[in-house]
């Protein structure tokens, strides 16, 4: 075969294309006849295309070691139905119950004085910097004071006043109506903190009842 | 299955003959139909990842984790050829072990012109068989893991695996463009490192 162009050769990457079987290339007409008329282009196509096609033949291989199958680890048992409920709302029940415990128990000791309202008021106040609500003074006259100082929380200490049959004057008639309030403000707290650890039991239920994998893992 | 013919060279694995019924059943959940695919595939797989990683140890581990991969997505399956499908997803597995292994250089791969290449014998345990044709596919082996490494896993996906230029391109997260250029640059790299290696060609 003779050499019947004087044109330059083409890029040698279109040559390997051609090799290939590249579809540009394969369409390329200058390309291809310029190969036909080229000896040492189409020596060059045709090295190229024998070791296309041992690399085509390459043989799979055989691992060193025989490979098992492991199928993904099953995943923890997820909770489900019902027990993802519980599993969901223990938190939400622990937060609340454990504020109403702690919010109870600071009100009945009297760290809100007996204005209800003013535990809005204190803890707003508190948060934002001001200056706290001012809890109700009650005139005690022999008495230890209810609330603030170092008798926070404290009923009077009158164990021989009668609020019953001593109530003639308009003293007397202030503080029964101040010991009540007291009173009931006391037990309110007192339900406070009742319904707090009632939903911290909740919660301790909830917790189990929502952790079967735990128990699952355990056997 | 049939065991391989000791006296024949080891070559691509086909498809099994009862491939559908075994692909269906394994898409609808039996293990062991899958296991079986992976058992018969995994020479393919290996010697796939093995040859874009050159290391043992990481092919395996690509080959484990296109089989997890397959077998996540065994949905996704869409027909045509599983082995070509299986591939694709090996190939995936292993380019991101190499990109991995670059990112964090800790694993050094073997210097292959240090003589520590760690060819396998495709013919597993029979020296018996070692023929021309072995030879040719140890020198092709050699010489790929000679070229540079863009070139290696253009040159291994396009033409020792039959994708096609868009396949790789996915694969390699390459324009289609420069995967057809380092397919060809690495074709004629790969013509020098074998130029006194000739007559493998011509047996």
């Amino acid at each position: 075969m003779t050499m019947m162009f004087s044109a330059a050769h083409p890029d040698p990457e279109r040559l390997a294309a051609l090799a290939g079987a590249d579809v540009d290339a394969l369409a390329d007409r200058e390309l291809t006849t310029h190969v036909k008329g080229c000896v040492a282009c189409d020596r060059q196509v045709r090295e190229l295309g024998a070791m296309h096609t041992a690399l085509a033949d390459l043989p799979d291989l055989t691992p060193s070691r025989p490979l098992q199958f492991l199928p993904p680890a099953a995943e923890p048992a997820r909770p489900a139905g019902w027990r993802l409920v519980f599993r969901r709302a223990f938190a939400p029940v622990a937060v609340v119950g454990l504020a109403l415990v702690l919010v109870g128990g600071l009100g009945a000791s009297g760290q809100f004085g007996t204005d209800p309202a003013g535990v809005f008021q204190q803890i707003v106040g508190g948060a934002s910097g001001g200056a706290p609500a001012e809890a109700p003074a009650v005139d005690t006259s022999g008495t230890r004071p209810v609330d603030g100082g170092d008798g926070a929380g404290l009923l009077p200490q009158t164990p021989d006043q009668d609020f019953e049959t001593e109530s003639t004057g308009s003293e007397p008639a202030t503080d029964r109506g101040e010991v009540q309030t007291l009173a009931a403000t006391t037990l309110s707290w007192v339900y406070v903190v009742a319904t707090g650890l009632g939903l911290l039991v909740l919660a301790f239920v909830l917790w189990v009842a929502g952790k079967p994998a735990r128990l699952a893992a355990w056997r | 299955m049939s065991d391989p013919d000791p006296s024949r060279p080891a070559t691509r694995t086909g498809p099994l003959a009862d491939e559908t019924a075994v692909v269906a059943a394994a898409i609808s959940g039996d293990r062991s139909a899958f296991a079986r695919l992976m058992e018969h595939y995994q020479g393919a797989c290996y010697g796939l990842a093995w040859r874009l990683l050159g290391d043992r140890d990481l092919a395996a581990d690509a080959t484990q984790d296109a089989f997890i991969h397959a077998y996540d997505h065994l949905g996704a399956y869409r027909g045509g050829a599983f082995r070509s499908w299986l591939m694709r997803i090996t190939a995936n597995a292993a380019y991101d072990i190499l990109r991995r292994s670059q990112r964090r250089p800790t694993t050094t791969l073997p210097d292959p012109e240090a003589g520590e290449a760690d060819i396998p014998d495709p013919f597993g345990v029979n020296p018996v068989v070692e023929s021309a044709r072995s030879e040719l596919y140890r020198a092709l082996d050699a010489a790929l893991r000679l070229l540079p490494e863009e070139q290696r896993t253009a040159v291994i996906l396009a033409d020792v695996y039959g994708m096609d230029y868009q396949e790789v391109s996915v694969v390699i997260h390459s324009p289609v463009g420069t995967v057809k250029s380092r397919i060809h640059r690495g074709r004629l790299r790969l013509r020098e490192l074998l130029a006194d290696q000739r007559e493998l060609f011509e047996r």
